[in-house]
């Protein structure tokens, strides 16, 4: 694989979504357009061919066997490139390794999935005929891509900070009270953690003792690779501070504990394409941005005790917090979303555990858990549309309301919106087949991928203080390890119950009296299958696939020798 | 007879002294927002800080000039973008807010509400209504004053604490002490106004303080300046969703909720738990 072909493949990837926001733009400001609704279902099948093609692309560079460009990204070193823009002044530089590229393949998977069901949505559908809908969607779908991609550290945080404002504008797509509420605490909550974040990458920034000792343009003094070349000229105490704020910053995004508490709310108003995206991909990508910080404090402290210590206990408040929330009783789209919660607590407690095994399993717990969840939000999703008609008016567009102070829909209603949706199995047994698998796997039961990433992060965890095969980079006594080890069992196994408990009451039981199993001709089924039972299959076939390791084995293999970089 | 022999001052321990003098006030207009309960009292005191603010840059631009004879286009560049983004949100604040809080009327039938609501006017007469609007809020909300200032005092002395650590480091002497404190000050209480004002109007200035926090941050904290070229890119770009968030977002919640009272909105919420 040649330098040439990465190139490409990187203007690609950053150039036709933003090709696509602005054709959704350009509908949408043309509102006299006529056959509009033509012209955004042939834009959102071209949406669902470039992610397509992206992915097939990224996963071809995952697996050529080789090439130069192959051949830095396997070796842990990583390819750069520098696209220029302004002569010897700015540049757009481009970093990728390992890490990025499991994030670049874990972003493209969920995306093509949600583009594939938002691609030809169902009749009555509110985001059918949206041009408005799809460009915020193709330009999340940019920013996300950009955070892997690019090297500046500042650049992903402008990355990230475009995610928050493209995914608070389709959280309340559906018009709703609660719809906007959840979209306005998302937005407030985020925005106050990026801005933690620009302050820690600015404590960072003052952290660099003499800027004109790392060499290259100017502009890349801020790029993680030329940082992490020079990270012994990097002044400690303004790292570890950078660092907290980092921590705090990203990890608003990324629903760790305490910071979590717009995660339900968003997740559990937006639209199902939308709320996979944040709960699959938004939260992994705020904890790259972490680790990448993590592997520049690690090298410049010469020592990974003191983020592995932070980032093991942030998996462990996570936990804690976590638990009792999904054992409440709720509706299911926030169950879903305090599980995000949950499973973040278990990457980041594999990650602080640090050990070679613990890292491999969280980093394929990542994996795991963005295409198990994405499956759970998108067949649920399919369940609310089917069953629509019987959860009331706070589904569907609303038009806002007259008079002085208009009150929008019957809020009262969605409190119970979720009681009437019962008998999944009987109205929609395939939909509920893999809602099933993505329920026992999301709970950790084999032999799905989530339990054998769990498995390994335990046995990582143990390895220190039972097997006494090798020692913890937290410095942790043994007992404190141990601890950690049984609040993770103690807390995974309530959720087990809590989650099953749920999930039983939606799947099991007598659907609503009026509702039948839909009867569907041929070319109904046709559009069924390829188009809302498809994208399921497809997550599906991961969550399944996930215990055949041998796929991935190396890819995380290199990712773990990236997160392990002292320099 | 030179400054230096009436004052004891030189031109730069002059401009220094204004700057800390400037970034007090900051700070109590900080306080003043905090404590006080009237929409518009708060949105005046945030257009006056934000006057403040692109002083405080001007005079720290003067201070670099004077240390170093000249700044090159990359430090013009970045107080350009700091000094004028402040000025953009002095302006443009109130009126985007009085345009949000007016966006109650329902969309013409058949509209989008998004397309209605973005081609929402400025200038507009209906403003009495909103502010009206403000006036009734205002009067509705029950603050405890005392709390707020015990909370403003514990923020304002946790950053100084930073603040005095970050100085007391190797590499940490080149920061002013004060204006570290404030941005930190000012980022912190913006996040504080924002829990704890019930109103969607206040809330929003709480997140435009966090803002000039950030500015602050970047005039005090990144001393190199490449580096601080591309933090300018960086605010510039947060301050132009800021500007969709008053745009667009604000109004889009204000019309959906029905009120820009959001204790309304919270005991109404479906979203409990």
């Amino acid at each position: 694989m040649s330098d040439d072909f990465l190139i490409n493949l990187v203007l690609a990837t950053l150039a036709l979504p933003i090709i696509l926001m602005v054709a959704f733009l350009v509908i949408l400001l043309r509102e006299q357009m006529a056959k509009k609704g033509i012209y955004i279902e042939i834009l959102g099948l071209t949406s669902l061919i470039v992610s397509a093609t992206l992915l097939a692309m990224w996963a071809w560079v995952a697996m050529a066997p080789g090439g130069e460009a192959s051949g830095l990204i396997r070796a842990g070193v990583g390819w750069t490139h520098q696209f220029e823009i302004w002569k010897d002044k700015f540049s757009l530089d481009v970093h990728i390794d390992a890490l990025s590229l499991y994030f670049i393949l874990l972003a493209n998977i969920v995306a093509f999935a949600a583009a594939w069901i938002v691609a030809f949505p169902r009749r009555g559908e509110p985001f059918k005929d949206s041009a408005f809908f799809y460009c915020c969607l193709n330009g999340f779908y940019f920013s996300m891509l950009m955070v892997p991609i690019l090297d500046n550290l500042i650049g992903l945080w402008i990355a990230i900070e475009f995610t928050t404002l493209f995914s608070a504008l389709v959280v309340g797509f559906y018009y709703t009270p609660s719809a906007w509420e959840a979209a306005w605490k998302y937005l407030i909550i985020t925005s106050a953690g990026i801005g933690l974040a620009l302050l820690g990458t600015m404590f960072l920034a003052h952290a660099i003792k003499d800027p004109s000792s790392i060499q290259g343009l100017p502009d890349s003094v801020m790029n993680w690779t030329k940082l992490l070349e020079n990270h012994n000229k990097l002044e400690q105490s303004f790292v570890e501070l950078s660092f907290l704020f980092i921590l705090v910053g990203y990890g608003t995004k990324a629903g760790l504990a305490p910071m979590h508490t717009w995660l339900p709310d968003g997740h559990g108003e937006a639209p199902a394409a939308v709320s996979a995206l944040l709960s699959g991909v938004l939260l992994k990508l705020a904890l790259y941005a972490i680790l990448r910080f993590s592997i520049l404090t690690n090298a410049s402290l010469d020592s990974k005790e003191f983020t592995s210590n932070i980032l093991l206990g942030a998996g462990v408040f996570s936990l804690l917090i976590a638990a009792p929330l999904i054992l409440k009783r709720n509706r299911f789209k926030r169950v879903l979303a305090y599980h995000s919660v949950e499973h973040m607590g278990i990457i980041c407690f594999g990650l602080g555990i640090g050990t070679p095994l613990a890292l491999a399993g969280a980093l394929l717990h990542t994996l795991n858990h963005a295409v198990t969840k994405s499956l759970m939000f998108l067949a649920y999703g399919n369940v609310i549309s089917r069953y629509k008609s019987f959860i009331g008016p706070s589904i569907g567009k609303n038009e806002g309301g007259g008079g002085k102070y208009p009150t929008g829909a019957l809020r009262k209603d969605e409190d119970d919106a979720d009681k009437h949706i019962t008998g999944i199995l009987r109205i929609m047994p395939w939909t509920a087949s893999l809602l099933l698998l993505g329920g026992f796997a999301l709970v950790g039961a084999p032999p799905f991928g989530i339990f054998v990433s769990e498995l390994m992060i335990l046995l990582g965890a143990m390895q220190p203080p039972i097997m006494g095969t090798l020692a913890s980079p937290t410095g942790l006594p043994d007992w404190a390890i141990l601890l950690a080890v049984a609040i993770f069992m103690l807390t995974t196994t309530l959720i087990f119950f809590g989650l099953t408990r749920h999930l039983s009451e939606h799947l099991l039981g007598e659907p609503p009296k009026d509702l039948k199993k839909e009867l569907m001709n041929i070319k109904d089924k046709l559009f069924w299958f390829f188009f809302e039972f498809g994208p399921l299959l497809f997550l599906g076939v991961f969550v399944v696939a996930g215990v055949l390791l041998v796929a991935w084995l190396g890819l995380i293999n290199q990712c773990v020798a990236v997160l392990q970089r002292m320099g | 007879m030179s400054l230096q022999d009436w004052t004891g001052w030189d031109w730069q321990s002059l401009l220094d002294r204004s700057a800390q003098l400037l970034e007090f006030l900051l700070l109590l207009t900080a306080l003043r927002i905090t404590l006080t309960s009237s929409i518009d009292g708060i949105i005046n005191t945030y257009r006056g800080q934000s006057l403040i603010l692109a002083a405080v840059t001007a005079l720290n631009a003067g201070i670099e000039l004077k240390k170093k004879n000249s700044f090159g286009p990359e430090a013009q560049l970045v107080i350009l973008v700091i000094a004028v983004l402040p000025l953009l949100l002095a302006i443009l604040a109130k009126p985007l807010l009085l345009r949000a809080t007016r966006s109650a009327a329902s969309s013409p039938k058949g509209k989008q509400p998004m397309m209605f609501l973005l081609r929402l006017p400025f200038r507009d007469s209906n403003f009495r209504e909103a502010k009206q609007v403000w006036r009734d809020a205002s009067e509705q909300s029950v603050r405890v004053r005392a709390l707020d200032a015990v909370a403003f005092i514990a923020i304002v002395a946790l950053a100084a604490y930073v603040a005095t650590w970050f100085n007391s480091k190797p590499g940490g002497k080149s920061i002013r002490l004060i204006g570290l404190t404030v941005s930190l000050s000012l980022h912190f209480v913006g996040l504080y106004i924002m829990t704890s004002k019930r109103d969607l109007i206040s809330q929003t200035v709480g997140l435009l303080v966090m803002d000039h926090g950030l500015y602050l941050g970047l005039v005090n904290i990144v001393t190199v300046p490449v580096p601080a070229i591309f933090f300018a890119v960086a605010l510039f770009c947060y301050t132009a969703i800021t500007f969709v968030i008053l745009y667009v977002m604000v109004p889009q919640v204000r019309f959906v909720e029905g009120t820009i009272d959001l204790n309304k909105v919270a005991r109404d919420s479906a979203l409990k738990g």
